[in-house]
């Protein structure tokens, strides 16, 4: 199971939003670190197969990203996503489910459980939009897991969770990475630092650091700080 | 022993019996997944609200033809053939509205197929509001048909072009309200004498109709691939 970004790079007009990213992302969580504008973004969509890189291949085990098939065993938290106003939350994962090719008994069975998962099963039947901002996120997070898989990008997977639902979602990510490639941008350096295996740190479209949480001589949030110009070198 | 004893005991021993629930077992194994027809129906159900107007309007016409309304109120009808397009523009988008294209994009029924076929039902509804109409203006004001035709599909295809042309260059959710004067200008001019009446006059024959009708579709469905093609990149360019 390996996800291969070779030399993968994205321009928009005058901005180069990654700029020849070459990672190798085996099974396991990854965690994407990086400031506002750093390209965490562009990065994730370009891996989803829904932004084209200007140049470069992304490949899941030899399949190339644009493949109809590569999205079967995709699943994928965007950072903003909104929902038809006459959804309730089973509605919601349904009508995803459809789109991604569950057969309806299946995606009830498989709506029930996700439901049962993010601990919305109460207010499965209610309006989305009656949801406070976690549970939105929290249904967010159920629709990327609803086809089992293989790849999982999450992007601000943990915003607008308080901190006891975010104890349950960092579990339940590092569950998911034991046989699936997970990718997790964050601006939380906690959240990283708990389950990640690996950490990528991103920069004006660049990645300046690819390693284990070992492997950083300090601690990840003082490090993180310091790369990012957020604390002084003394 | 008889040799047919010793057969039938044989058989005996080595008959396996049926399974029970084998068929049920087989038929909950074998996953079906959603195809393409299913997709399309799912987006039906999404697209109710407009596709009810447009359809609504259609049979308003048929209801109106039957009944031998007549001529003006014919022409009346026809000029509101951009209030249809509008409302079934409106469908289109919807997941542009709201927020919901990543998620669609990363779909296996990907974003574009999702358009593809959100068109295609619109197409279908568009196609049948037009020959409805044509076959009221054929029966009440004794135009030919393709006259008829011309008549209805230019005033409805020019809304959806330009429309589109909208929609795709100015992404906001305040283009409804340039698509509404769209809507109103054509209906304007159709019911005016700029519009309708140059069109409905004895002038109105050959190949004009058919050259107007041509140049409307031409637009319409280069403006529809424009709309599939552009599922992505715009959407989140930076500058």
């Amino acid at each position: 199971m390996e996800l291969v970004l070779d030399r993968v790079s994205k321009q928009y007009q005058n901005k180069i939003a990654a700029d020849r990213i070459s990672v190798t992302l085996g099974q396991g969580v990854v965690g994407l670190l990086g400031a506002n504008g750093a390209g965490k973004t562009t990065l994730m969509r370009m891996i989803c197969g829904i932004l084209k890189p200007t140049n470069g291949t992304i490949s899941f085990d030899g399949m190339d990203v644009s493949e109809e098939m590569y999205r079967d065993v995709l699943g994928y938290l965007p950072q903003d996503f909104g929902y038809y106003p006459s959804f309730t939350g089973r509605d919601f994962l349904m009508y995803i489910a459809a789109l991604k090719g569950l057969e309806k008994n299946t995606a009830k069975r498989k709506c029930d459980e996700l439901l049962h998962t993010v601990n919305l099963e109460d207010a499965a039947n209610k309006k989305i939009k009656t949801y406070s901002g976690g549970m939105k996120q929290r249904l967010g997070i159920a629709q990327a897991l609803l086809n089992d898989p293989k790849i999982i990008i999450l992007d601000e997977p943990t915003a607008g969770l308080d901190p006891k639902e975010r104890v349950r979602f960092r579990n339940m990510i590092a569950d998911l990475g034991k046989d699936a490639v997970v990718l997790l941008s964050t601006h939380i350096v906690s959240d990283v630092e708990h389950i990640a295996d690996r950490i990528l740190m991103m920069k004006d479209g660049s990645i300046i650091w690819d390693g284990k949480k070992e492997d950083i001589p300090e601690n990840l949030e003082a490090f993180y700080l310091r790369e990012f110009g957020g604390l002084d070198d003394e | 022993m008889k040799n047919s004893d010793l057969k039938l005991m044989i058989r005996s021993a080595y008959d396996v019996k049926s399974s029970e629930k084998k068929k049920a077992f087989i038929r909950a194994y074998q996953k079906r997944e959603l195809d393409y027809i299913d997709i399309l129906f799912l987006q039906f159900q999404y697209l109710g609200p407009q596709l009810t107007v447009v359809f609504g309007y259609a049979l308003m016409m048929l209801l109106g033809g039957a009944a031998h309304i007549n001529a003006a109120f014919a022409r009346v009808l026809a000029a509101f053939m951009p209030a249809a397009a509008l409302f079934a523009l409106t469908g289109l988008g919807k997941s542009s509205k709201y927020a919901m294209e990543e998620i669609e994009m990363a779909s296996r029924f990907s974003l574009r197929m999702i358009k593809i076929l959100r068109l295609t039902i619109i197409g279908i509804a568009g196609i049948t509001v037009m020959v409805a109409a044509s076959f009221v203006l054929k029966i009440v004001a004794g135009l030919n048909l393709l006259s008829a035709f011309a008549l209805t599909g230019v005033s409805y295809l020019s809304t959806t072009f330009l429309c589109m042309v909208l929609i795709r260059k100015w992404h906001s959710e305040k283009n409804i309200y340039g698509c509404v004067l769209i809507a109103l200008v054509v209906c304007i001019t159709m019911v005016s004498g700029s519009g309708m009446q140059v069109l409905y006059s004895a002038g109105f024959s050959g190949m004009v109709p058919a050259v107007l009708l041509l140049i409307s579709v031409v637009l319409t469905v280069s403006e529809a691939c424009k709309y599939i093609k552009e599922s992505e990149e715009i959407l989140w360019n930076l500058c």
